[in-house]
């Protein structure tokens, strides 16, 4: 066999289905959201009417509010208390570091519907060990309505989203912990700097790089959040745990409305491509 | 004396919080050997007070009982790691060890589509796969999933740590290119191909909205949808069935991490799930 092929010949089979899988539907995406189409007949260019309804669309906006509410959420609850965690775990006073290690980072590695099912029961308004918890120390009087309320129903997916997120933000946080050079405190402790001190001026700005790559891989994972509340709230009570991936699906798949669903596609993928854009420009960076 | 009490204080706090992280396990764990009822006992039961499998014994009798679903998942997950594992470490070989007109452009192809959000993919690969015809078709589950660019680029790294010289001695004593690929390279990245697979597997396992997207017959479904479908089911509001249900789902992954946890830790920090 000629020489010249014989790299094609390895890269071919892998070209076929990139180019079937991933490079038709992502441009076919960027057809569709410009054109109004239901699955059948001619396709009805409208330039960028779709988006502009997407805006005009209360539910639309609506998903999208929550959709930052829950990810903010999330990012704000995880990112201190990962942080804490991988502290922890790098002290040199803890004993059975690599059995901590594992234990919290086992929520990872469940799938999200499993989680959907255990904390559907969990905090369950009447029967839900969670509220049953909360009574007993006394931190509420009456019972706390998880899934029959949107500003609980949002709380109770940012709590799933959190034991979810925390394991693999520790993760990052601890490698970041280890990356510290050692001489860095000897140095400090030789000045007589204090525990605090040392926290400050030194392990805070060393982790700001691996701090801002979690901050953004975990809001394009946020952004994506779907299985969760479709499977506990389906998106209610009154859309207020909607999602805007579970407004893109009912648009396309309920409703054939598949222009409307292909330019909330596009506008997702248009968004969360520029942060990993930049993830990945800081992570070659560093 | 100080030093042994904090270390005491450290390892009280950690004790703790693993406590409230592996609680929803357990509680998933004691709910599926009790009966449904008692779930939902006041005050709740923190022990089951005794062990009762019917819950496990009922999805035998369902009209679709569970092993349906499990090798249905079993069968997605096995094609999906095998088809990652033959077409990434092919191409990544290719980027790795051989210069070609457009190698750069390809491989800046290949890193871009990291950028691709999969949610992004959704309606477009439905209206694609409809168009192949594999819609409501369990090889849908799989075949979309072979060009994976995040392990491409993984099997490159790995192979470029290969020595030439390796390469270029058995192209002396006459083997072919794909002898070549075979008998030196790939023994050679089996760590690759076990990050690739660790991934992989979960990923393929847990997957969640593909085969929601794709499947509409209900013996062909996977067991997160199956769990879906039992939650959505205004007939089934036996919640120990459902916790049976869900053990039987994540056991597999679970038992698997706790026997090659390094791996796992190492590989599925970065993935990301929907």
């Amino acid at each position: 066999m000629n020489k010249k092929y014989v790299p094609l010949m390895f890269l071919t089979p892998f070209l076929i289905f990139y180019i079937i899988f991933l490079l038709i539907p992502i441009f076919y995406a960027f057809f569709l959201s410009v054109h109004n189409w239901q699955g059948i007949g001619p396709f009805n260019f409208v330039a960028f009417e779709n988006f502009i309804n997407i805006f005009k669309d209360e539910v639309a906006t609506t998903a999208l509010i929550n959709t930052f509410i829950m990810a903010g959420g999330t990012l704000a609850l995880s990112l201190p208390i990962s942080l804490l965690l991988a502290l922890l775990i790098n002290s040199e006073l803890l004993p059975f570091k690599g059995f901590f290690r594992v234990v919290y980072f086992m929520p990872r590695v469940i799938a999200l519907s499993v989680s959907g099912v255990i904390f559907l029961i969990l905090l369950h308004t009447d029967y839900g060990v969670f509220n049953y918890i909360l009574r007993n120390l006394g931190l509420i009087s009456e019972n706390i309505p998880w899934w029959q309320s949107s500003f609980y129903g949002k709380l109770g997916i940012i709590l799933i989203r959190s034991w979810i997120s925390i394991p693999f933000m520790m993760i990052y946080f601890l490698t970041g912990l280890q990356n510290i050079p050692v001489e860095l405190y000897e140095a400090a402790n030789i000045d007589g700097a204090n525990l605090m001190q040392k926290f400050t001026f030194i392990t805070v700005p060393m982790l700001k790089p691996i701090a801002l790559f979690i901050f953004i891989t975990s809001t394009v994972f946020s952004f994506q959040i779907f299985t969760i509340p479709y499977m506990i709230t389906n998106g209610g009570p009154s859309n207020g745990t909607l999602t805007i991936i579970q407004y893109m699906f009912s648009r396309g798949l309920n409703n054939f409305e598949f222009g409307m669903a292909s330019a909330v596609s596009v506008v997702l993928f248009v968004f969360l491509a520029v942060l990993s854009y930049i993830q990945i420009k800081i992570g070659s960076n560093n | 004396m100080n030093k042994k009490i904090n270390k005491l204080i450290f390892f009280i706090i950690a004790i703790l919080v693993a406590i409230i992280i592996i609680f929803p396990l357990y509680w998933l764990f004691i709910g599926s050997i009790q009966k449904s009822g008692d779930i939902f006992a006041y005050p709740p039961n923190f022990i089951p007070e005794k062990v009762n499998i019917d819950n496990f014994l009922n999805l035998f009798e369902r009209d679709i009982p569970f092993y349906t679903y499990f090798f249905n998942s079993a069968y997605t997950v096995f094609f999906h790691v095998l088809g990652v594992l033959v077409f990434s470490s092919m191409a990544g070989f290719a980027l790795a060890k051989y210069n070609f007109r457009g190698k750069k452009i390809i491989f800046s192809i290949i890193i871009a589509g990291m950028l691709i959000p999969f949610q992004a993919l959704i309606i477009p690969l439905f209206l694609v796969s409809q168009k192949l015809g594999i819609f409501d078709n369990r090889i849908a589950l799989f075949l979309p999933f072979f060009a994976q660019p995040f392990a491409v680029f993984l099997m490159r790294q790995y192979m470029l740590e290969i020595p030439d010289s390796l390469m270029e001695a058995a192209r002396i004593d006459g083997a072919s290119e794909l002898r070549i690929f075979w008998q030196i390279v790939t023994p050679i990245i089996k760590p690759a191909f076990a990050a690739v697979a660790i991934v992989d597997f979960v990923a393929a396992w847990n997957a969640f909205v593909w085969p929601l997207t794709i499947l509409r017959t209900q013996s062909k479904f996977t067991l997160p949808i199956w769990l879906n479908a039992l939650i959505k089911d205004p007939y089934v509001v036996d919640y120990g069935l459902m916790f049976a249900a869900a053990l039987i789902t994540v056991l597999p992954i679970l038992i698997a991490f706790l026997f090659l946890q390094k791996q796992f830790i190492s590989g599925l920090a970065a993935g990301a799930e929907d």
